[in-house]
């Protein structure tokens, strides 16, 4: 009988070995030269058992998460406008966002110190570092995170009354924001400030900003959806890598800004500024993808039960996340060093822990969860080719699904993991892949270099046991 | 556990223990170290009425004659660890005590003890039989003390049987320093550290001035009744690789079933643990030569 024959060839070599978990079983094999093949799994951190098993027997969990996800796949985020930041996210004078969760002066990590300094200098609150720093030590700068006004920040994610911000909608009411990118080195929201800093800030007001601005009005709205699936079919990964991305919008805005030229709206300099601006910073689409990260994200909270992570960000301190079924709580913990490839003499030393808001990248399945798709990323964050496609794989472990529009040619058109469910991070003990510029540790530095960063496993166990403690028993 | 009873001689020179071995013939052993011929008795496996212990004749020198490092009956094979010289001299040989059982086994236990017992599962003689040393022995013979030199390839004859007759003592030990370019590789397995290997190999390779591997050979442990010897050159030819290794080894030996292992098993081991001192033994070559890797 054929099930007997089958099952007398199971003990009969060849066969394979799969090892599981810890290493000397893998090690004692390879010694004695059987191939195996390892699978990378730890028992749930010391403590964590009861509450992952109270949250997965949560009978609210599956559908929940479906919800959340289904929720977030929907959400068709557009481009539609350029406005200033003080019509759009209700700051008032002498207040400024920034990255990642609630953070004071006084906790404040180097690059985010140097870049409210350089926001006071724009703004012309302060004439001088020493006086800008003095003002906000003093408690004369109210801070408050982009994440609690509808925007995300890059970086320090510094946000001013003055800046101009894109302006996304999702069709349906709800609006996102964020600044408009300076371009790479020694910019604001790495920290950097002073004389060049500001000049370029004020150009973005004064020239950049109503450019756009003007152009989008005559163009109408950009389905930054589509973009964004034509960008990781094009070796994007919508994080550190937007360089086809950002060829697409200008693309697609250049001739409604020729126009503005024609109508008197704008000088033909000052497009040509413009364009060769954009044409400078492989970057440019960064901010974006991370206000349409934001809708994409946003509308996946709020699920009761819901373990889908639905915000990771870092201010340059802590590290923090939300989920979907604990509303507006941030879990914090103190974030890490990135891990990757330094600029010039830069090394180890000199890089700040992990800043900005761009993790929503990796939050709605993009940066480092499309990295399969964007196999260049390894010469900026490290790696070989291979790794790129092995995070990615990684990643689908830790996703309650896969994106149906942003999909990876590499993988068969297989779409990019998307739904990070926190129980499976402190299941599996892997935390998320994210691929992250790296500021100077000392304000006014700038950029040092960029590279892989994990989040704290720490965020992830507090917030199931946040979830743990409102879990419904089956 | 205590050995059955036996008589204690304690010769103070060379001569006289000779004499006392032709005089006592098949009823005596050398007691050098005791290593193993203590547990022997300890469990009732051997039974010799009178021991010849030899640790009081002057032979714990090593020195250099020849080419060839030369180790005394009773150095012990901690020495051949601890003693810097020895690691300089002949690296192999210090590797390969490494691996002899645990430190107070090789505290006690001799260099020359261990070749004499020629267990096929112990280090010594398969270091022995791939470097193609050898052993002198003495004898009274016809009045006076007779000497000859075995070489390894005459001394194992079988599991714990050499040639060295009832009455013969060895006096030294003579291990080749290894030729220019070459490297060597120690390779075992066992299932505890300090346990008799399943299967273990120590090889040399020779390279030629480009770093290309030009000769091999290997002796293999646990794997025969004796050292196993084996010509590896035809497996490192050009393009040749650990394949190639594996193929020859597997070909060659002939290993049997156990209680600890089956032949298939401990043939697939030898193979593998060769392939894998080859690579070794080939980049300790390139790095004693001084040639790119």
């Amino acid at each position: 009988m054929s099930e007997r024959s089958d099952l007398a060839d199971l003990l009969t070599p060849p066969g394979a070995v799969v090892t599981v978990g810890a290493p000397i079983f893998d090690e004692a094999l390879a010694a004695q030269g059987v191939p195996t093949v390892a699978v990378d799994w730890k028992p749930p951190p010391a403590g964590a058992a009861a509450t992952v098993a109270a949250v997965a027997a949560d009978p609210r969990l599956a559908d929940a998460n479906r919800a959340a996800v289904e929720r977030m796949a929907a959400v068709r985020p557009r481009l539609v406008d350029v406005r200033q930041a003080s019509e759009l996210v209700g700051i008032a004078r002498r207040q400024l966002l920034h990255a990642g969760p609630p953070i004071g002066w006084h906790e404040a990590s180097g690059p985010l110190r140097g870049a409210i300094v350089g926001a006071c200098l724009y703004e012309g609150w302060a004439e001088t570092q020493g006086d800008a720093e003095k003002l906000a030590a003093a408690g004369g700068i109210e801070l408050s995170p982009c994440h609690h006004h509808g925007a995300a920040g890059p970086m320090a994610g510094v946000v001013s009354p003055s800046m101009p911000m894109w302006v996304l909608d999702d069709g349906a009411g709800r609006t996102s924001y964020s600044t408009l990118n300076e371009g790479l080195g020694k910019v604001l929201r790495y920290g950097a400030f002073g004389k060049e800093i500001t000049e370029r800030l004020l150009w973005m007001e004064l020239v950049l900003g109503p450019c756009l601005a003007a152009a989008l009005r005559r163009h109408g709205p950009v389905d930054v959806a589509s973009l964004i699936a034509s960008m990781v079919a094009m070796g994007d990964e919508g994080h550190n890598r937007n360089r086809a991305g950002t060829s697409l919008l200008v693309r697609a805005l250049a001739p409604d800004m020729v126009r503005t030229i024609e109508s008197g709206q704008r000088r033909a300099e000052d497009v040509a500024e413009v364009l060769a601006f954009v044409d400078s910073n492989d970057h440019f689409l960064l901010n974006v993808v991370m206000a349409a990260g934001k809708l994409v994200a946003d509308a996946g909270a709020g699920v009761p039960g819901s373990s889908v992570v639905v915000t990771m960000a870092r201010n340059g301190t802590e590290f923090g996340i939300r989920v979907s079924g604990t509303g507006d709580r941030w879990f914090t913990a103190p974030a890490e060093v990135p891990d990757g490839l330094y600029l010039g003499g830069y090394g180890p030393s000199d890089a700040n822990p992990d800043i900005g808001d761009s993790a929503i990248t990796e939050t709605i399945g993009l940066g480092g969860f499309a990295m399969a798709g964007a196999p260049a990323i390894v010469q900026l964050v490290g790696g070989e080719v291979d790794d790129a496609r092995t995070w990615t794989e990684l990643m689908y472990q830790l996703t309650v699904s896969e994106h149906p529009m942003w999909t990876l040619p590499a993988l068969g058109f297989r779409g990019v993991p998307f739904g990070i469910d926190a129980l499976s991070v402190v299941r599996t003990g892997v935390a998320p892949i994210i691929n992250t510029g790296m500021a100077g540790r000392v304000a006014g530095t700038g950029q040092v270099g960029a590279g892989l960063v994990r989040p704290p496993l720490a965020c992830f166990t507090a917030a199931v046991d946040a979830l743990a403690r409102e879990a419904e028993a089956p | 556990m205590k050995p059955p009873p036996f008589a204690y001689h304690r010769p103070a020179d060379v001569d006289t223990a000779a004499q006392m071995l032709a005089a006592l013939g098949d009823g005596a052993k050398v007691l050098a170290g005791g290593q193993s011929l203590v547990p022997l008795m300890n469990f009732r496996l051997a039974a010799p009425e009178h021991l010849v212990d030899v640790n009081h004749l002057g032979l714990d020198d090593v020195s250099m004659d020849d080419g060839e490092m030369v180790v005394g009956a009773t150095v012990r094979q901690a020495r051949l660890l601890s003693d810097p010289d020895i690691g300089a001299v002949h690296p192999l040989v210090a590797d390969a005590a490494g691996w002899i059982a645990h430190a107070v086994i090789r505290n006690r236990g001799t260099v020359v003890g261990s070749l004499a017992h020629g267990d096929p599962a112990a280090e010594l003689p398969a270091v022995l039989a791939v470097l193609g040393g050898s052993v002198d022995a003495v004898a009274w013979r016809d009045g006076r003390l007779a000497t000859r030199r075995v070489p390894a390839a005459e001394l194992f004859l079988g599991p714990l049987d050499t040639s060295l007759a009832v009455d013969e003592l060895a006096v030294t030990a003579r291990f080749p320093v290894l030729p220019a370019r070459t490297g060597w590789a120690v390779e075992e397995l066992a299932r505890r550290h300090g346990d008799y290997a399943l299967a273990g190999v120590i090889l040399t390779v020779t390279v030629d001035g480009s770093g290309a591997p030009v000769g091999g050979r290997a002796a293999f442990l646990s794997c025969a009744p004796t050292p196993a010897v084996l010509d590896l050159t035809p497996a490192l030819g050009d393009g040749a690789g650990p394949e190639a290794v594996y193929d020859l080894v597997a070909a060659a030996l002939d290993p049997t079933d156990d209680i600890h292992a089956t032949a298939a098993y401990r043939r697939h081991l030898a193979a593998t643990l060769a392939g894998r001192g080859v690579a070794l033994a080939a980049v300790r070559a390139r790095e004693s030569a001084e040639v790119p890797a």
